[in-house]
């Protein structure tokens, strides 16, 4: 008798799971325009999903304030949960309950990669712009495709640009030493490196990976000074970056450059490590609040100059935008510029339309290319900063230099 | 009451084979996720029927995962093959496991299994020549991305471990398991063998774990150290049978459609503070729900307690020193 | 030489904070036989807790580590009181999914309130480096160890030289028979949570200075201080502090000579609980 009962009200629970199909009752707004956008709002991303989220909230009221296409658009979020399953069940949720157009944003190429993997079966397929996929796996598998729109930068925009400034270097450093988290973002980006750097005639000592997040990493560095490298390059989180500052410093770990990547630029590194701390570290990034772009001439409302647009997130949130921050607001305009631009929610007209916009944005300027092997990549161009007295200044390519580098690093003991 | 039974239990079959052809890609990729987690949660739920507490069903699954990924990768075996070897290996690595932490109990199994899975999920991410570490491993789409193809295919890797809990509990095992669980040393000096039946357990429900896994990433196309041996895939496979009913054929079942589909039904109401909810309900259930579904229904319908329920394992002597 | 020097205390700093996080988890399976899967959320939050008396009214970690240690006292005694009282008869799955779930909860919960960012404390003697001869420390990891070696001291005083520690000794080894002698064994377990939640709390002050924190280092500092419970022997103090000093030297030595190093050292760990556990499945100091 339980069984069966128990039984019959598991029953009546899979019934539950047919509820999704059923066309959605009369909604509320049924002329707004919906957008997905999957974030991992809990679980390891969340940091991140946070800085996209808020940019996303305020590029969605600001479209509204004119609508699209006579309509408002909403952004509906969906936490991941950074399990790619999950991911899955988000996209499919968003495409057959809530019908949205496109999915803007997101975190995470092992999310990304099986979230592409299920769009793969719907006709008319959703709009994808995406700030999340930097793996160069999922440009070979995904890039060619129409209708996906690439904002973050491949791997090896980030490795070649990091190349040219260490051989700009005068004196040049002759040594490397690698460090990288052990995960897909450092172990990727490290391969790319270690390949370009020794194409260009440096010497990689070592190429050691650690787990994010470690609590101590004086092990690593320890290695690394006794081998005495003219540079220590790291690829990791925002939290190795404060730990392998400090103890570095701890250690009296000198060498001529501490470089790592994005990670190191946030506001959080520096209230972290103090402003002397942080003084002549060098990271690579795609956008720094202090890139200067003009205001777009064609959208100049939702694409103010980078000055103005930062002035107005700070004064919104209180905080320096991220670089994930601006990634995921130029990419929500860009899809709703397109389709008003298309007149229409037709997926290969939107698509046409995002291809053919070319214009100033506060990340600089946005255009769909092709790159390696995506047929829509924005953003190719990778800046060089360095921490100076608790400011970032742009200090490679040398065009847009806004002050001297630093260089060598100035020793611990010498500050 | 057998007739009831079974007449629920062919309800439930009914609604598993007819359900997918009402639903679309969403509820299909929910029921794809639900016999996952219900392959998990029976397949755990087999070891604790012999008194196996672990805290590591994401290792088997992984094992499978990476096993069934990596031969397809490298020498593009067809998919059942790949599936079988993948829960081959889970079994295989599982009779090891059981032979050496035979002298474990309670807690410290626990650990011990759960220690065995980082371990693992290191090793993977640190040896990229073998198993392509923390790049993944990318697949094509099984069934060129068709969601009901492969949700039957889960949906009889899920039906296997349940149909063996159901199988044991009416073999000669079903004593044997719980006279293990209840005092292996009185079971020793009875004469069984309990390493046997103690590695019987462990391969078996290993087994079942590692086909799981094996089907995954082709379902999901992709696979990282990360996902495969994800310690999340352990608890759910505990918490999972613990909500429905330990000991039972139904509770894993139970616990397993009952927890993917209110996660999921979490996470799309209260988008970032779902897991917040989804902890106040995991403490909430251990408090009044400590038998779980099945033990609810059997109070509210005044079923006595079957004899066969586990008492506190012994843990010896504890000190504080 | 120099260099093994370096390691040698690079690796006692580790094993202090090890020590630190393992020692409250280790007095409270053993007076309980509950293996709180929430200590690490409690180093989480004595993190944020040190983070925000700083940040907000600028009080220095050194002055606030005994405010943080009192309050997280209070949350231990709370959780006690409210939650984990009323699963102490019931099964060890039970037990261990109740302490996850509070786990779970505070992790969202700091991630819902604090948000996802990085926080760390800047006072002046986080990583102002001392060096002696051929050994480079900072003062904040200094003081770590410092900290770590007095609370653990004071663990064992309050175990062997009082009254309270006598109680909590005599319930460890047998609640019934503690009863029956007169030991308010409910209050026992009250004072063992509050004290492992407090020595949680100052593990945190010092990860807030020489670290960093956010929402998810509970699990980080967890999962780790396990494998340190258990080598050294569930429930034994002293035997924390031993495999505390084991794993911060081994992870100290890998990292530090062996290519790949860093990245395997986590490993090592693991394989060593197991193999410690294959040949004395009680730990290294645990009762047979």
């Amino acid at each position: 008798m339980t069984t069966a009962r128990m039984v019959a009200a598991l029953v009546l629970g899979l019934g539950l799971t047919a509820w999704p199909v059923r066309p959605p009752a009369a909604r509320a707004a049924e002329d707004e325009i919906r957008i997905g956008a999957v974030w991992g709002l809990t679980g390891p991303t969340a940091g991140v999903s946070q800085e996209g989220r808020r940019a996303m909230e305020m590029a969605q009221d600001l479209i509204n304030r004119k609508g699209v296409l006579g309509r408002k658009i909403r952004v509906i979020f969906e936490d991941d949960k950074a399990d790619p399953a999950v991911g899955v069940s988000a996209a499919e949720k968003l495409i057959t309950q809530d019908r949205v157009v496109a999915f803007v944003g997101g975190v995470g190429s092992t999310i990304c990669n099986a979230m592409l993997g299920a769009f793969q079966k719907y006709t008319p397929r959703p709009i994808a712009v995406l700030t999340g996929c930097g793996a160069t796996t999922i440009e070979q598998r995904f890039g060619k495709e129409p209708g996906y729109f690439f904002v973050h930068p491949w791997e090896y925009y980030y490795q070649s640009t990091m190349r040219d400034f260490l051989a700009s270097l005068s004196p040049r450093p002759q040594t490397v030493f690698l460090a990288h988290e052990d995960r897909l973002y450092g172990t990727s980006h490290a391969k790319m490196a270690d390949e370009y750097f020794r194409e260009a005639g440096f010497k990689i000592l070592a190429r050691e990976s650690f787990k994010s997040g470690a609590p101590d990493l004086t092990a690593l560095l320890t290695r690394a000074k006794s081998m005495n490298p003219d540079v220590f390059y790291w690829i990791a989180y925002g939290a190795d970056a404060v730990l392998i500052t400090k103890q570095g410093k701890e250690l009296g770990f000198s060498p001529r450059m501490y470089a790592s990547t994005v990670q190191l630029g946030t506001q959080e590194y520096r209230d972290a490590v103090g402003t002397d701390n942080a003084e002549a570290f060098v990271g690579i990034t795609v956008w720094e609040p202090i890139t200067n772009f003009p205001a777009s001439r064609d959208w100049p409302d939702v694409f103010p100059s980078t000055a103005e647009w930062v002035r107005q997130y700070t004064a919104r949130y209180n905080r320096e935008p991220h670089y994930y921050a601006v990634m995921s607001y130029v990419a929500l305009v860009a899809t709703a510029r397109a389709i008003e631009m298309a007149g229409s929610l037709d997926r290969d007209r939107i698509a046409a339309a995002l291809e053919k916009i070319d214009t100033m944005s506060p990340m600089g300027p946005l255009k769909f290319t092709p790159s390696k092997y995506a047929r829509n990549h924005a953003f190719k161009q990778m800046f060089i900063f360095q921490w100076q007295k608790g400011r970032k200044v742009l200090v490679f390519p040398r065009d847009v230099a806004t002050g001297r580098l630093t260089y060598p690093f100035p020793a611990w003991g010498q500050r | 009451m057998t007739f009831a039974r079974a007449g629920g239990w062919a309800l439930l079959g009914l609604a598993a084979l007819g359900l997918p052809f009402l639903l679309g890609n969403y509820g299909l990729h929910l029921l794809v996720l639900v016999c996952m987690y219900v392959a998990l949660a029976s397949s755990w739920n087999i070891l604790t029927l012999a008194g196996q507490l672990t805290l590591g069903h994401a290792g088997f699954f992984g094992v499978g995962a990476y096993t069934s990924a990596l031969l397809a990768l490298r020498l593009d075996v067809p998919l059942g093959l790949g599936m079988l070897a993948g829960a081959a290996a889970a079994a295989a690595l599982a009779t090891l496991v059981g032979l050496v932490c035979l002298r474990l109990r309670g807690v410290y199994l626990a650990i011990a299994t759960l220690s065995l899975v980082e371990a693992l999920k290191i090793a993977v991410l640190n040896l990229p020549e073998y198993t392509e570490g923390s790049i993944g491993i990318t697949l094509a789409p099984v069934f060129g991305g068709a969601r009901r193809p492969a949700y039957f295919v889960m949906l009889a890797v899920a039906a296997l471990p349940v149909a063996a809990t159901a199988w044991i509990q009416r073999s000669r095992l079903h004593f044997v398991f719980g006279a293990i669980r209840e005092d292996e040393g009185a079971a020793q000096m009875l004469g069984l063998n309990t390493t046997a039946y103690k590695v019987l357990a462990f391969a078996l429900s290993a087994f079942f774990a590692g086909l799981a896994g094996a089907f995954y990433p082709h379902y999901i196309t992709y696979t990282v150290p990360d996902t495969a041996f994800a310690i999340g895939l352990s608890i759910e496979a505990q918490i999972m049978p613990i909500l429905g009913g330990l000991y039972t054929v139904a509770g894993p079942v139970v616990g397993a459609v009952v927890l993917t589909l209110v996660g999921e039904w979490l996470r799309a109401t209260f988008g970032a503070a779902n897991l917040l909810v989804y902890g106040v309900a995991m403490v909430s259930v251990i408090l009044w729900l400590p038998d779980g579904l099945v033990g609810l229904v059997r109070r509210r319908w005044r079923v006595p307690r079957p004899v066969l329920t586990a008492e506190q394992p012994q843990e010896g002597a504890a000190d504080v020193r | 030489m120099t260099l093994l020097a370096q390691v040698t205390a690079n690796g006692l700093a580790l094993a202090g904070l090890y020590a630190l996080v393992a020692v409250g988890l280790t007095l409270v399976f053993g007076v309980m036989r509950i293996l709180n899967f929430a200590h690490g959320e409690f180093v989480m939050l004595g993190a944020y807790a040190t983070f925000w008396l700083f940040t907000l009214w600028g009080v220095d970690p050194l002055a606030s580590f005994l405010l943080v240690m009192a309050a997280l006292a209070v949350l231990g005694a709370l959780v006690q009181t409210a939650l984990v009282r009323r699963v102490l008869r019931a099964e060890h799955l039970n037990q261990i999914l109740l302490t996850f779930g509070v786990a779970v909860t505070l992790q969202n919960l700091a991630l819902l309130l604090w948000t996802g960012d990085l926080r760390a404390i800047k006072v002046w003697y986080a990583a102002t480096a001392i060096t002696v001869g051929p050994v480079s420390l900072s003062l904040g990891r200094t003081v770590g160890i410092g900290i770590a070696a007095v609370l653990t001291g004071l663990l064992y005083l309050l175990l062997f030289r009082t009254e309270w520690g006598r109680a909590l000794r005599a319930v460890a080894q047998d609640p019934e028979a503690a009863q029956v002698m007169g030991v308010p064994v409910q209050r026992v377990y009250v004072l063992a949570m509050a004290v492992g939640a407090a020595y949680a709390g100052a593990a945190g002050v010092v990860a807030s200075v020489t670290m960093f924190t956010y929402p998810l280092i509970g699990f980080l500092f967890g999962l780790k201080a396990f494998c340190v419970v258990i080598l050294g022997g569930l429930g034994s103090v002293f035997g924390a502090v031993a495999a505390s000093l084991v794993l911060g030297f081994v992870e100290s030595f890998v990292g530090a000579f062996f290519a790949q190093g860093s990245s395997w050292a986590e490993a090592i760990s693991f394989v060593m609980l197991l193999v410690v556990l294959l040949l004395r499945p009680r730990g290294l100091a645990g009762v047979e």
